[in-house]
């Protein structure tokens, strides 16, 4: 499947509802609703455990395909996208901090970033070290990232997501063991990403967090 | 460096020597006997030294009061039949016999005395002889018969006959141009012929004709066709052993001779066939292992790798890394076989050379396409594995 260059990559879902959910999913904003996320747009999607944040950002992200309905990137569906599309997207347009952060423990925080980088080619070391810097990491650049603390290793994860061009970013509960002041700079540096490259941000979360402009808040 | 240590994680190193060095052994078992064979083919085969087709003749016993006519002794249709039928025996033809009286002479310009004889004729289908056949061909209406005859029977008139008669001896040149006649007789009726001796045969212990002319004589003089007393069979040249059982088992008699040297060519093919068995064996074996090292190894890393698919590699991609190893075994097996047969077709020679056989080197050409052909359909189908399991995990 070919990609036009900067297509807008609106996002589409149409009554969408994962069979898991299925008959669960009646007072959902998301779940069997048709609902359009413009492209470039910030949307926060907010719930308690269970009601499938994670799902829906795994369903967004290729890795789920046990759903009804349809999601569309632009005009195509993307149950149509075959292996070889979803690496592409992966790496050019599409990024994703998995909640589960999936680093590779035996690989030190700085290889983690490398081997992403290494497959974009989309940052200079010296950006990187600065990110690392930023969110106080400097210092554990060359730790195992066996070793680092789940804080440490969400920054981690949100380094090696800004390792390419994306137009949607896609976050899962990000912030979720930071504490206030790098939850602040982690947004920061988010915000400036997703500027920079007119990407849409999707933002997954336990509670509404406060303070923050978001075109929209859905209840999943 | 850091994608090695990842889709390497893991890999059981001694396993995997093991499994390159079974294959190349049993690599250089499987191309090392397909280049003996091709020297043994090259040199015994096709110049017909040992593995020939062979000739034999057979016939049935005597009985110890044989009937006028020969009855006891003639082959019927269904024991023809038989024999044919034999998995060893690629062609059959019965030996035809005169129903005539003949009579040759030979008259010597420089003595008063000549030599002659009565005679039989037999003929066998031509592509049965063992001679150049340049003037062999007789048609209805010529007055000149060609003659073939036993070497063995000239080397016994000279060396046994013509000297203890006082008699002169002839070499084979001169035999080829000694004229006779030849005085054919029967259903009262006489023909004349001018016969010329045209070739020796080795294989057949007989006096032969064209066909053509016996067949001609035995429906002008003749009784007309009689059931055959001698067979000649072409028979495979490993059938040795398993024809001699057959004919012993029908008690028929046939010319032992012959058929010892097929039992040497038999003994020569079991050997190439086991060490060609031994090499597929182990080759495919050690392949067996070397792929499941592989998959193991995929296996193993399951995670990492679906994990590295996640962040965006390309699975179809992912595979060449793990390709190259597998492409640089192959290399050196082809490297290792090439040199292996280089020295090996050397070795063989010499060793035959102690033995008498003088052996023409083969090229390795033949061999060393085989070996590339199959490294690159291992290579194909060991790529084609690893992309099917990458390809599942995303």
């Amino acid at each position: 499947m070919q990609f036009s260059e900067r297509l807008t990559m609106e996002i589409r879902l149409e009554q969408v509802e994962p069979w898991p959910l299925r008959g669960g999913c009646e007072d959902s904003q998301v779940w069997r609703q048709s609902l359009v996320l413009r492209s470039g747009g910030r949307y926060l999607v907010k719930a308690r455990s269970g009601r499938g944040k994670t799902t829906l950002l795994s369903i967004l992200y290729g890795m789920r395909r046990d759903y009804g309905g349809e999601v569309y990137f632009g005009a195509a569906d993307i149950r149509r996208y075959r292996v070889k599309d979803w690496s592409d997207v992966r790496q050019r347009r599409l990024g994703l901090v998995f909640q589960d952060l999936q680093l590779f423990d035996d690989l030190t925080a700085w290889e983690n970033v490398e081997i992403k980088n290494r497959l974009t080619a989309r940052r200079r070391p010296a950006e990187i070290q600065e990110m690392f810097s930023w969110l106080g990491l400097a210092d554990r650049m060359r730790q195992a990232a066996q070793r680092l603390s789940v804080g440490q290793k969400q920054r981690v994860a949100l380094i090696r997501a800004l390792c390419q061009p994306f137009e949607i970013l896609l976050l899962d509960e990000p912030f979720s063991h930071l504490d206030p002041e790098n939850t602040e700079r982690g947004r920061t540096l988010i915000d400036k990403e997703c500027r920079a490259q007119g990407a849409t941000l999707i933002l997954t979360s336990l509670d509404a967090d406060p303070g923050r402009d978001y075109d929209q808040v859905y209840d999943l | 460096m850091i994608l090695a240590r990842l889709l390497y994680h893991g890999l059981g190193w001694g396993r995997l020597l093991m499994a390159v060095g079974s294959a190349l052994l049993g690599w250089l078992l499987l191309f090392g006997g397909l280049q003996f064979w091709f020297l043994v083919d090259h040199n015994l085969i096709r110049r017909g030294d040992l593995l020939a087709p062979e000739f034999c003749i057979v016939h049935k016993p005597v009985p110890l009061i044989g009937l006028p006519g020969g009855t006891g002794i003639t082959f019927k249709e269904a024991e023809i039949a038989d024999i044919k039928n034999q998995r060893f025996v690629q062609a059959l033809a019965p030996f035809e016999c005169s129903r005539f009286q003949a009579h040759a002479s030979i008259v010597f310009r420089s003595w008063l005395s000549g030599l002659e004889t009565d005679l039989f004729f037999e003929s066998i289908p031509d592509d049965y002889l063992d001679v150049d056949l340049k003037d062999w061909a007789w048609t209805p209406g010529t007055d000149r018969v060609p003659i073939i005859m036993p070497r063995e029977f000239l080397v016994l008139y000279n060396v046994g006959f013509a000297r203890s008669q006082n008699l002169p001896q002839f070499d084979e040149t001169l035999v080829r141009q000694v004229p006779f006649t030849v005085r054919l007789s029967g259903q009262g009726q006489n023909r004349e012929f001018a016969g010329r001796i045209v070739g020796f045969s080795d294989r057949i212990p007989s006096v032969l004709v064209p066909q053509a002319f016996l067949r001609w004589a035995n429906a002008t003089l003749g009784e007309g066709q009689a059931p055959p007393s001698r067979l000649i069979l072409k028979t495979d040249r490993t059938a040795g052993p398993e024809l001699e059982r057959f004919l012993k088992a029908r008690k028929y008699l046939y010319n032992v001779e012959r058929l010892r040297s097929s039992k040497l060519a038999s003994l020569m093919l079991l050997l190439v066939y086991v060490v060609l068995g031994f090499g597929v064996l182990i080759l495919g074996l050690a392949l067996g292992v070397l792929a499941l090292s592989f998959q193991l190894l995929i296996v193993q890393n399951r995670e990492r790798l679906e994990r590295l698919i996640r962040i965006g590699y390309d699975p179809g991609r992912l595979i060449w890394h793990y390709v190259p190893p597998v492409l640089g075994v192959l290399v050196l097996a082809n490297v290792a076989g090439m040199a292996f047969l280089i020295w090996g077709t050397g070795q063989a020679i010499r060793l035959f050379s102690n033995y008498g056989y003088t052996m023409e080197p083969v090229s390795i050409r033949s061999c060393a396409l085989a070996m590339a052909l199959l490294a690159v359909l291992i290579g194909v189908w060991h790529s084609l594995a690893l992309r099917r399991r990458l390809l599942r995990l995303a």
